[in-house]
């Protein structure tokens, strides 16, 4: 899918470099299921958001899916982007002036995707989820688990190649988590999505079929 | 699963541009409802107040271009030096006209016009019609002029010398519906006229506005040696040039024949008729132009000010935004994208906006024309409307594009950024616009004040005479050749202080005389107003006599002359008393006396030399009542009139009142700029209180944690309204400075003008301080009051 090399990032302050990403080589196949996990300010999100073009490097490489990422331009990472990889926060960041099936169609209209199919597409996801009677809700009137569930089926609208989670279950309770897990697992091993998330949890993270430590920065292992 | 999801996207390509994102628009407008009222209101409270002035401005800028030749018609001026300045009158000798276009090829045609004719009254059996605008004009004046003519035949619509033609109106008092051409009308001075023609009414917007119209050949009959009389100015006179021939050109010609038969150094020159309206002979703007100067100045402002309320209100809240447009982002939006998403916005804003304003048109209009004096007409499909609201639209939709053009330059591009905001910089941009907006109505506010106290610096400038208990009256025919005995009947009643006749309304004198001949006149050219009057004029008018006497009331005052200091000056006359002076018939006469300058023209002008003599014939009676008993006075007058001519209407103005006539042109300017003025700082103050909410709002938590902490009332209150205090502060050093400039240059404008007083600053200042106060304390109040638990809980 992807392989970085010696990726470095870093803020400067009146005291000098203070690294947020140190010497990242990592590199993930299709239809890797990868945990993230570390202690807070390990650097996690910073690496999703890196590895999801959301985040700019200072030093490395970083090649996806066999482009040099780092020498794209703006337009070429975001056509990238947006056609491979679907993003999923722990805070949601649904869109709170739309409903749910509008949050869940966004995507598809920046890909100028033709309406019957948007239609058809929302349909599905709304159907899968089992969150049809919910669709001309706002995410106010859902509880997190539900929000979280149109997050990822915002997600997936596209049909992206790579997952990238940052923290899904953090503001789930356990039952609500698990849920999104399985949603994770199905989708990783019926569909050969590849899913990164980033975690506290152990048990969360045992999904995964791998699992990165993150400390200052740094692969610990 | 058959859903409709969607059922009025239109188009898939371009949905962010469609229908879709505008339901989403409205959806937000209706969401953040306080925020969008003071935004539409704000927006259609200016919006309907700059097109009801560039409605007003565009009826003055269409004055007389209704003409089918408007561009080549051109007002014959007459300059001339006089003492150390250049003089511009738009009358001409009577000969030019006919010599001009016999002689000059560049000149097709050319027409005389005589505007101050002594018909007061029109009758036709028991029909009078009092309201008579009248002029005599050539024949030519309806070739060269496009006004319509209903009834009688074009090609000799005043065929001989006792012709009349009349307008719809004027035909209407004086037949009713029937037949007017061929019917008879008599003056008030029992002159028999024949209909010859009848024509619309002339237009609203025309220079020229008469409802009777005579022969000039009338008055060519009555005055034969007319046509010798080169230093006669009486005339107006119109030349229809061929088209394209240059006037510059033409009026050198015309000076020419001047100089050929005159020994009296006069330029002429072509004065456009189109620029009739707008422009001072010499060029310079005229009041109506300055007048309209001022108000793009405030249409300016005030679109100005309703555009950065939008920006403002729309930046206010985007550290919420910050985070739909980063999501949007993820998702895959662009630029373009975004862009319309938020341009969306402010479409469905404006068009909302425009709705409420022109609502608020129709309600206002009746109110406005009677403001504004004139008889103007909103539709909302004509072209002018269209063109103003498209303007308006440009303006706003170029503002209104700035914050989606910011908020894409600042787009948010990590989480990080997404959640904490980068409002650094809107918020800067926020501030400026603040100080910006209130700098604007601090500049207003000053405008209105200063233009309002010149206004009234000139309606309440000592005219040089008691205006006060006096009132006036058009002499009839009758009347003139007894004058002795009217004057004795009116004086006996112990109702009348004092009563004089003069030749012309003492605020409008516009006779002129050019020449004579004094001993040490040299290269002078001095042109005179004169007054024709008796010699219970000086003191009934309580007029201050600088040196020598009054006229004495004996057969040698038919050889004096009494002249105003203004006169004195220019003629060069150290010690004027006793100086012979040769009037132009060739007679001697002594100047017994010289008055302190006084006002007897519009106030606006400049006070020119002034010569005064005694004329046992004059068209109006002047009569200084005791106070208290004007009725008294005035029913002495009406019987006096009614004893010689029963018929006619009796007629009377006091002076104070047409004082305000005269200018309630200048009361409706100043009127009007209040008005745009209060708007202005009303649509700032909306906006601030939209800011200061928003503050509010995102400042709960902090709110409550101070107070939790033992923060007083008082020092959340100065918390959350120091910031836009010190904003409106930074305002007003910004607008001080341009105010006193532009002011500073729109006074020179005026003859007679105050000076720019630092009072008037201080209490802009004052106004715009306390508004603000009473805008940001009354929300901050509120919110220092509030239960700081609840704020905290719901964090």
């Amino acid at each position: 899918m992807f392989t970085t090399h010696h990726i470095t990032k870093w803020v400067s302050s009146p005291a000098g470099r203070i690294f947020l990403l140190r010497d990242i080589n990592l590199s993930i196949a299709r239809g890797e299921f990868v945990s993230i996990m570390g202690p807070s300010g390990s650097g996690k999100s910073t690496l999703l958001n890196v590895l999801g073009m959301l985040d700019t490097f200072d030093e490395g490489e970083y090649i996806f899916m066999e482009q040099p990422v780092q020498t794209l331009k703006e337009r070429q990472r975001s056509e990238l982007h947006k056609h491979n990889i679907g993003f999923i926060f722990q805070a949601y960041h649904l869109i709170d002036e739309l409903t749910v099936a509008e949050n869940i169609e966004a995507p598809l209209l920046y890909h100028g995707t033709k309406q019957s199919e948007r239609r058809a597409a929302v349909a599905d996801m709304l159907d899968r989820f089992n969150i049809v009677g919910k669709k001309d809700l706002f995410p106010a009137q859902l509880s997190g688990g539900q929000q979280q569930l149109v997050g990822i089926a915002r997600a997936l609208i596209t049909r992206p190649k790579l997952l990238l989670a940052d923290e899904p279950t953090g503001n789930l309770n356990s039952k609500q988590g698990e849920e999104i897990m399985q949603v994770f697992t199905t989708l990783n091993k019926e569909e050969g999505v590849t899913v990164i998330q980033v975690t506290h949890s152990e048990k969360n993270a045992a999904y995964g079929n791998r699992i990165v430590h993150l400390l200052d920065g740094m692969i610990v292992s | 699963m058959n859903h409709t999801l969607f059922p009025d996207s239109q188009n898939a390509k371009h949905a962010p541009f469609g229908w879709g994102s505008f339901r989403i628009a409205i959806r937000n407008l209706r969401r953040n409802g306080l925020y969008s009222w003071i935004n539409i209101a704000g927006m259609a409270v200016c919006l309907a107040a700059v097109l009801l002035i560039l409605l007003w401005v565009n009826d003055e800028m269409s004055f007389d271009k209704f003409h089918r030749r408007s561009r080549d018609i051109y007002l014959s001026v007459t300059s001339f030096n006089m003492g150390d300045r250049q003089e511009y009158w738009k009358v001409s000798s009577p000969p030019i006209a006919g010599m001009a276009k016999n002689e000059i090829p560049e000149v097709e045609n050319a027409c005389r016009i005589l505007e101050y004719w002594d018909t007061e009254t029109i009758k036709h059996g028991d029909n009078t019609l009092s309201d008579v605008r009248c002029a005599l004009v050539d024949p030519s004046f309806f070739a060269i002029f496009s006004f319509h003519l209903r009834e009688g035949n074009i090609h000799a619509v005043l065929p001989d010398r006792n012709s009349v033609v009349l307008s719809e109106s004027a035909a209407g008092v004086l037949f009713g519906n029937g037949e007017a051409v061929g019917k008879t009308v008599v003056d008030h001075l029992r002159r028999e006229f024949h209909v010859t023609g009848v024509m619309a009414d002339m237009p609203e917007n025309s220079s020229n506005r008469y409802n009777v119209i005579f022969s000039f050949a009338f008055y060519e009959a009555l005055t034969p040696q007319l046509n010798e009389w080169w230093g006669n100015l009486n005339y107006k006179t119109y030349f229809l040039l061929q088209p394209g021939a240059d006037a510059g050109n033409a009026a050198q010609k015309i000076t020419g024949i001047h100089s050929r038969h005159s020994q009296w150094a006069l330029t002429y020159l072509l004065h456009p008729l189109e620029k009739e309206n707008l422009y001072n002979l010499d060029g310079t703007a005229s009041a109506k132009l300055q007048a309209c100067r001022l108000f793009a100045v405030a249409v300016a402002l005030l679109l100005l000010i309703a555009c950065i309320n939008y920006v403002n209100l729309v930046t206010a809240r985007s550290s919420r935004r910050n985070k739909e447009i980063f999501v949007r982002n993820v998702l895959g939006a662009r630029k373009m994208n975004l862009f319309a998403h938020f341009f969306n916005e402010s479409l469905l804003l404006f068009f909302c906006s425009l709705i409420v304003a022109t609502l608020l048109i129709y309600l206002l209009f009746p109110l406005y024309n009677r403001i504004t004096g004139k008889q103007l007409e909103f539709h909302l499909f004509s072209l002018s409307t269209l063109a103003i609201f498209g303007l308006a639209f440009l303006a706003v939709s170029l503002f209104a594009g700035i914050y989606p053009a910011l908020a894409l330059s600042l787009r948010p591009k990590t989480v990080s950024e997404a959640v904490h905001g980068r409002t650094g910089v809107h918020a800067l941009v926020r501030k400026s616009m603040v100080v910006m907006q209130f700098a604007a109505s601090v500049i207003l506010i000053i405008g209105a004040f200063t233009i309002n106290r010149q206004m009234q610096f000139i309606r309440l400038k000592n005219p040089g005479y008691d205006k006060e208990h006096v009132f006036y009256v058009g002499l009839t025919r009758n009347m003139q050749t007894n004058m002795e005995d009217v004057k004795t009947r009116v004086l006996q009643s112990a109702s009348v202080a004092g009563a004089t006749i003069v030749s012309q309304p003492l605020n409008n004198i516009r006779q002129f005389n050019a020449g004579g001949d004094w001993e040490g006149k040299g290269d002078r050219q001095v042109t005179f107003t004169i007054l024709a009057t008796d010699r219970d004029f000086i003191p009934t008018m309580g007029i201050k006599l600088a040196e020598g006497v009054n006229f004495s009331g004996t057969p040698a005052d038919n050889n004096s002359f009494i002249i105003n200091r203004e006169a004195a000056a220019q003629m060069g006359l150290h010690d004027p008393v006793g100086k012979q002076i040769r009037n132009m018939e060739g007679s001697n006469a002594t100047i017994i006396g010289v008055t302190e300058d006084f006002h007897f023209t519009n106030m606006h002008e400049k006070i020119g030399p002034l010569l005064i003599k005694v004329n046992p014939r004059a068209s109006y009676l002047y009569v200084k009542t005791v106070p208290g008993n004007a009725i008294d006075a005035l029913k002495v007058v009406e019987n006096v009139y009614r004893g010689y001519d029963p018929d006619l209407p009796f007629d009377y103005s006091f002076m104070d009142e047409d004082f305000d006539r005269v200018y309630k042109n200048d009361i409706r300017t100043g009127r009007l700029f209040n008005i745009f003025a209060f708007i202005a700082i009303l649509v700032s103050c909306l906006g601030l209180f939209g800011l200061v909410t928003f503050t509010a709002e995102t400042k709960t938590k902090e709110i409550g944690i101070r107070k939790v902490l033992g923060a007083s009332v008082a020092a959340i209150v100065e918390m959350l309204s120091k910031e836009f205090l010190i904003l409106v502060g930074i305002a007003m050093l910004i607008a001080f400075p341009l105010a006193f400039y532009w002011l500073e240059g729109m006074l020179q404008d005026y003859a007679y003008r105050i000076d720019i007083d630092w009072r008037m600053f201080a209490l802009a200042g004052i106004i715009t301080v306390t508004l603000t106060l009473l805008t940001v304390g009354w929300k901050a109040v509120k919110a220092a009051t509030a239960n700081p638990v609840k704020a905290l809980k719901s964090e």
